[in-house]
């Protein structure tokens, strides 16, 4: 299974429950602290996480939580 | 009789792609960059009728990193097969073939075991030598040699002796159609087209210096020509943008270089075992932009702001978006008033956006580079919360024979010699423009002439600096998006409007005009001591605050072209930008 990293943080607009469900969903990734390759603040205070997942993860994921985190592609960014 | 005229068939509409199947991956290929494919293309010289973009990316679908535009050009047919047969496997070339209304008569598979470069029966491959040249008529090693013909490029690199051979392939009796030479440390590059190939002798290439085309480089070279059509040679030294704190996002910056010596804040955001290696930069990229905004010296080049405190904030090479995110939650974090930021991704980002928002509402101006695609304004300088800037430049400051002048189309050329450049991104997020060819400034071991709009935004970083820290406006306003708002507004009420399209060239160009620089004061403001909700200078030398509403858009007035504009605060937003201020 190829893996891409995929950045995740809490929706704005969903405030305290969007913190609350990137708290969850690094704890469901818990038994794999592989796959958390940045984690900005703490797993009880999640601010952002880079994730190593599978596209389809990503998809799941992504419908999964839904209006409470926002999960997208780690893009390259490059000099213009 | 008549002249006879003999009808023949002329060119044809060919489509030309990044290959991203799984084939490749299979065949153990990478696909192209985006910027790579834009580059190969456009050394083509061909005929380009349309570039199709993908209107809007998943962010989780394909990396952005991969080329998905596709070129429609008109070419020969006979050039075209050419094309086709020399082809790299990660390159797609196939006729623009019209649809019919039943099935195809056939669908061609093509393997990867044909897409291999072969050139075959029609075509005239022949060795071509050269030999590069510099001062002193001394052979340059290193300088990546690219000669066009009909086919693909064939590139190699000058030995010790300044020689390169290359492989022309062309059809029949057809010439070489570009030869370009690269700049390399103090030179100028070279690009010729239809050059003259000598396929039995040596082919001698002279390359110049600068300092062999412009009188006192580098000790006497005080001004470029951005500078001085922004007005910076105006002003006094004594306006350095003391007290203002900006971050340049970038590679880092080489503060060995005898002009970026007081530059002592920074962060390496690549490497978490040394966060201290901001000051060593391999790219050389954000050592120009520093150069640009904050060069400080006696006689020699001065940047716009040399009094400011600058943070290296590096994430080049292998910026991602999660570095961009670092660098502003740093920005954030250490009150950085400006942020100078010379990048882009083709690829919007919803979890940025959050993060440019919140940057703005803690008062952190965001100047992004439009992009060098040639096409839409990329990401983030699409963004409703940052000025974004395009390139210009100056038909009279770029040497004849260069890539610079090969960008310069005769139809985007004001009266007075400001052109906008083929490579620069352009839409209606664009705010202003600046200068973005033939720049000189800053980079590790001496200076280097770049282009793009990279080098365009942190001009008008610099001016953002100068005016925050020296117009009375500014001078006690607290941080805030309103201040930001307000800083926006002013560099587009300074702005010299071009016939260029506003799409190219957004408000226009700003400058220090003498009234603006008389304004100034070269007092040092409290910056970022400054008391939340702190009072402003409402009306203050003439100048409108937007405080009425969140944002301020503007319109020229009259069709003079002159640089008046009219503040409408109050007036409805544009429905595309509902709520930024581009």
């Amino acid at each position: 299974m190829s893996a891409d990293e995929f950045i995740v943080v809490p929706a704005a607009a969903a405030g305290a429950a969007g913190v609350a469900a990137l708290k969850q969903l690094l704890a469901e990734l818990g038994g794999d602290p592989t796959r958390i390759k940045e984690l900005v603040g703490t797993r009880d205070d999640p601010r952002r996480a880079v994730l190593l997942l599978s596209p389809a993860e990503a998809q799941t994921l992504d419908q999964r939580y839904a209006g409470r985190l926002l999960l997208e592609r780690n893009a390259g960014l490059y000099p213009s | 009789m008549p002249d006879q005229n003999v009808l023949q068939g002329g060119k044809r509409q060919y489509l030309i792609a990044a290959r991203r199947d799984a084939a490749l991956a299979t065949a153990g290929l990478r696909p192209f960059a985006a910027g790579a494919l834009e580059n190969v293309v456009q050394n083509m010289r061909l005929d380009i009728v349309k570039i199709h973009r993908p209107a809007a990316m998943s962010t989780l679908a394909a990396s952005a990193d991969v080329a998905a535009q596709v070129y429609v050009a008109a070419i020969e047919p006979d050039r075209a097969a050419l094309l086709q047969r020399t082809a790299p496997p990660q390159m797609i070339v196939e006729e623009d073939a019209y649809l019919g209304y039943g099935p195809p008569k056939a669908v061609q598979q093509t393997a990867m075991s044909m897409m291999s470069a072969a050139p075959t029966e029609g075509v005239v491959s022949r060795e071509v030598r050269f030999y590069v040249l510099g001062e002193d008529d001394k052979p340059l090693s290193g300088i990546d040699v690219t000669l066009v013909g009909d086919g693909w490029p064939s590139q190699g690199t000058t030995d010790a002796n300044g020689t390169v051979k290359l492989t022309l392939s062309t059809l029949p009796g057809s010439p070489a159609k570009t030869l370009f030479c690269a700049a390399k440390g103090t030179y100028w590059d070279r690009y010729l087209t239809a050059p003259q190939i000598d396929d039995s002798n040596v082919n001698v290439v002279r390359l110049s210096s600068i300092a062999e085309t412009i009188d006192g480089f580098p000790a006497k070279y005080r001004f470029g020509w951005g500078a001085k059509m922004m007005g910076l040679d105006q002003l006094p030294d004594t306006l350095d943008g003391g007290g203002v704190r900006v971050a340049i996002i970038d590679s880092g910056a080489d503060i060995t270089h005898p002009l970026l010596q007081h530059i002592t804040n920074g962060i390496d955001l690549t490497n978490n075992a040394d966060k201290k290696t901001w000051m060593k930069d391999v790219v050389g990229h954000g050592s120009h932009c520093a150069g640009t905004i904050a060069a400080r010296s006696a006689d020699g080049l001065r940047g716009f702001v040399p009094g400011a405190e600058i943070h290296v904030l590096k994430i080049f090479p292998g910026g991602q978006f999660s570095s961009l995110l670092d660098a502003l939650d740093y920005c954030i974090a250490n009150q950085i008033d400006i942020v100078n930021m010379s990048l882009g991704s083709p690829q919007p980002s919803l979890v940025v956006e959050q993060k440019l928002q919140e940057a703005l509402a803690n008062g952190v101006c965001c100047i992004v580079a439009a992009g060098n695609s040639g096409g839409p304004v990329q990401y983030p300088a699409s963004s409703p919360n940052v000025l974004a800037v395009s390139a210009i430049g100056l038909v009279g400051a770029v040497r004849p024979e260069t890539w610079d002048s090969s960008q310069i189309d005769a139809r985007a050329v004001s009266p007075d010699g400001v052109f906008s450049p083929m490579f620069t991104c352009f839409g209606p997020e664009v705010g202003v423009c600046a200068p973005g060819v033939s720049i000189i400034s800053t980079v590790p071991g001496g200076y280097e002439s770049q282009s793009g709009t990279s080098m365009a935004a942190p001009y008008v970083s610099g001016l953002a600096t100068m005016l925050l820290a020296h117009h009375p406006v500014f001078r006690m306003s607290a941080r805030g998006p309103q201040r930001v708002h307000a800083l926006a507004a002013m560099i587009r009420q300074m702005c010299t409007p071009y016939p260029l399209g506003q799409n190219r060239t957004g408000s226009g160009l700003p400058r220090v005009t003498p009234q603006i620089a008389s304004a100034l004061q070269p007092t040092t403001r409290p910056t970022v001591s400054a008391p939340a909700g702190g009072a402003v200078a409402p009306q203050a030398a003439g100048f409108i605050w937007p405080q009425q509403q969140p944002m301020a858009t503007f319109v020229p007035m009259g069709a003079t072209g002159d640089r008046q504009f009219l503040f409408q605060l109050g007036a409805q937003p544009s429905p595309n930008w509902p709520y930024g201020w581009h």
